[in-house]
């Protein structure tokens, strides 16, 4: 179970001069629902990167359920992957595939055999059923972030990572994606989402913010 | 694998371009050295000189013309063939001839001293040493050898080894950043692939693996069709088909070093 997300004195460098984190302290617990707010080269991205294991800390540790990411195997992280649902700020989507095919991917990997049921259920979810066999790169941006998002799900993940999510979109696919996430967060899914769009804070009232600047997180509450 | 190939197709196809010509042409170069070498081992095997004697010889002039070979060490056998020894001969080579031989009385043919000598004569001028020696005996009408034909064929195998291995370096120097760079671009092509795997939490092992085998493919298809050449090439000549194996599988771990390089970084 992939519940408590833990920083601890988290520093990051990268090229080992430029410093994206220093020293950050914070906790999320199962069922928050964190905005990571902040300017373009905050540290946002780093933060997320860090906790699905993508780059480690320099120093101070980031623990997920308790264990240390920079101690535990690849298998293991691996294997804690699979409880994070990710959604890129450049989506990640495979662009010369069909949209069956891109929720597909994620399903065939875990080897679940019930795959025609969950890819068609969740793009009914999302609203792209009617787009099921168009290629990614025929999709409206706002129709590919519903993709991101449904593929980051359809495996039914405990924590929800998306960074800057509403790059880009019009105020309706806005409007809908962060009424989505809240949806699931109100289920009881973990979101950690980074955003310089202060405005979609308040649609959820009960988030916390974590405020970072130049690597440091300046505010929270 | 299919999606890879589909994906990356031109540069599967320009990759297959060059494995094509360079498998060729290395193994021209290679089969021709094979040939050559093999024409050598057989040209010295009967790699021979023969001093002709007029028939009024005296038996010590033959002796110390007969010594003077075989104390040289780059001679294996000397041989006093006689008239009729000659004829003989004649007649099993040239059997369609041998009824011209009853037109003679005794044997047409003079009596020689064969030498035979052993590869080391190869590149010496030890050959010159005997014609000039033999030439001062006034019994010795004509001195024939078949040194010079050996000795260019010699010459032949080591300017294509030269030429084989200088060709050779240069093509490696081109070919490793060329190979390199298409094998970037296939994997590029690919990288968001490999990233997504495991970021949904599984090993992308597999997929290098499959990766991999996919980029050595239109190595493994040319390989079989140049081999399938060069092994009627081989039947034809009677020369060994190994060093093309060689060579092929040589480009084969070089692809996969290549392939495993890019993975890696």
């Amino acid at each position: 179970m992939a519940n408590k997300i833990e920083f601890e004195n988290v520093t990051v460098k990268f090229n080992k001069r430029w410093l994206a984190l220093d020293n950050v302290s914070f906790t999320v617990q199962k069922g928050d629902f964190v905005f990571l707010v902040g300017p373009t080269g905050a540290g946002k991205t780093t933060v997320l990167r860090l906790i699905y294991g993508d780059i480690m800390p320099d120093q101070g540790e980031v623990r997920i359920d308790g264990f240390p990411l920079k101690k535990i195997s690849k298998a293991r992280l691996l294997e804690l992957r699979t409880k994070m649902g990710i959604v890129f700020q450049d989506l990640m989507l495979l662009d010369d595939r069909s949209v069956f095919e891109n929720l597909a991917f994620p399903v065939r990997l875990k080897g679940d055999e019930d795959l025609m049921r969950r890819v068609v259920s969740t793009l009914k979810d999302v609203g792209l059923t009617h787009k099921s066999n168009e290629l990614v790169k025929s999709l409206s941006r706002g129709e590919q972030q519903r993709l991101a998002l449904a593929r980051a799900m359809i495996n039914e993940p405990e924590i929800l990572l998306a960074d800057e999510p509403f790059s880009n979109l019009h105020k309706t696919d806005i409007d809908w994606l962060i009424e989505k996430m809240n949806n699931y967060n109100e289920l009881g899914l973990t979101v950690v989402l980074s955003t310089h769009n202060f405005e979609v804070i308040p649609r959820v009232p009960r988030a916390r913010v974590l405020s970072i600047e130049e690597g440091r997180i300046t505010l929270e509450h | 694998m299919g999606f890879i190939l589909k994906k990356s197709w031109s540069d599967f196809i320009f990759l297959a371009v060059i494995y094509f010509l360079s498998l060729v042409i290395f193994s021209s170069v290679i089969q021709s050295y094979s040939y050559f070498s093999k024409l050598l081992d057989e040209n010295f095997k009967v790699s021979y000189m023969k001093v002709f004697l007029n028939d009024d010889v005296e038996r010590n002039e033959i002796l110390i013309l007969r010594k003077y070979a075989e104390n040289n060490p780059v001679v294996s056998k000397v041989e006093l063939i006689s008239k009729e020894r000659a004829k003989e001969e004649f007649a099993v080579r040239f059997p369609k001839y041998a009824g011209l031989l009853e037109l003679f009385p005794g044997s047409p043919f003079p009596q020689n001293l064969e030498i035979k000598f052993n590869e080391n004569v190869l590149g010496l001028e030890v050959i010159d040493d005997f014609v000039e020696f033999y030439s001062h005996f006034p019994s010795v009408t004509n001195v024939q050898h078949n040194y010079a034909s050996a000795l260019q064929i010699y010459k032949l195998k080591k300017s294509i080894f030269s030429f084989g291995t200088i060709l050779f370096l240069a093509f490696l120097i081109l070919y490793i950043p060329l190979n390199l760079s298409f094998v970037k671009g296939i994997f590029e092509r690919e990288s968001k692939l490999f990233f997504l795997v495991e970021v949904f939490g599984k090993s992308n092992f597999k997929l290098k693996v499959t990766f991999v085998a996919t980029v050595a493919i239109p190595l493994i298809v040319v390989s079989i069709i140049n081999l399938f050449v060069f092994k009627s090439l081989a039947g034809a000549l009677n020369i060994p088909l190994y060093p093309v194996v060689y060579l092929m599988l040589f480009f084969l771990l070089l692809q996969i070093l290549f392939s495993v390089d890019v993975l890696e970084r």
